[in-house]
């Protein structure tokens, strides 16, 4: 399923995009969509441990997380819950 | 307490800098996979091996257990626990969990070990954090993640 968005770009930054798009034998969309698909990919590797502690702080629900990292979202509930888990269970030794 | 460490956990808590002071105040046990595995991991040139090597000096003060050879050291620390010669496993390996979690002994993360140490007052909450960060480098992003997330425990 797709959706369609409009954004606005200025002249110069759309003529750049052209000439591009013109030598790679591309449409403008089909490059755009690439491009920004490259970006999200990259941005989700580089913040996925930021992305991970907003979940474990609460800040971020899991399907949220798991649209952002995939599978890898299992783990990090696991860690959490291990993490939390674990605590209760040294918090015990110390009658809490 | 018998704490019960694996070869991964052992080498971040050397990283911590707390190590030393958990195997001299607390009661660590191992088994022979895991000494075998820090002998080998030790035969390299990286920070690890470096590492497990000093470890291996540590072992007066750490507990073997004999149990059954198995083919990696936490399914020798499943043994150790159904022996019932620990009372927590301590690993920082999140793909031996399922295997971990078959023994009924609590299984906790090598962020715990300095989380007890806090609450024992033998370091401080500082201490903590900045070990924290020290068991951090050299790490995956998902073992990375533990030590992130193990922050939470000073709070």
């Amino acid at each position: 399923m797709t959706t369609q968005i409009n954004i606005r770009l200025n002249e110069h930054l759309l003529q750049e995009i052209d000439t591009v798009v013109h030598m790679l034998h591309v449409s403008r969309s089909e490059w755009l969509k690439m491009k920004l698909a490259e970006a999200v990919k990259q941005d989700i590797l580089k913040y996925r441990e930021a992305l991970a502690m907003e979940y474990t702080m609460g800040h971020l629900s899991f399907n949220e997380l798991q649209s952002a990292i995939g599978h890898d979202a299992e783990d990090v509930r696991l860690i959490n819950e291990m993490t939390q888990k674990g605590k209760k269970e040294i918090d015990k030794l110390f009658g809490k | 307490m018998i704490f019960a460490i694996d070869t991964c956990a052992l080498i971040t808590l050397q990283y911590s800098g707390f190590l030393s002071t958990i195997t001299a105040t607390t009661d660590i046990v191992i088994t022979k996979r895991i000494r075998s595995e820090l002998e080998e991991i030790g035969t390299f040139s990286d920070n690890d091996a470096a590492t497990s090597r000093e470890i291996l000096k540590m072992l007066h003060n750490i507990t073997i257990i004999e149990v059954p050879n198995r083919p990696t050291g936490e399914e020798e620390l499943i043994e150790v626990a159904l022996q019932d010669k620990c009372d927590f496993i301590v690993s920082d390996d999140i793909r031996a969990m399922p295997k971990l979690k078959q023994t009924n002994t609590p299984t906790l993360f090598s962020t715990h070990l300095l989380y007890y140490m806090f609450r024992e007052k033998m370091i401080s909450k500082e201490a903590g954090l900045v070990a924290l960060e020290k068991m951090r480098n050299n790490r995956s992003w998902k073992e990375n993640l533990i030590y992130l997330t193990g922050i939470q425990l000073f709070r």
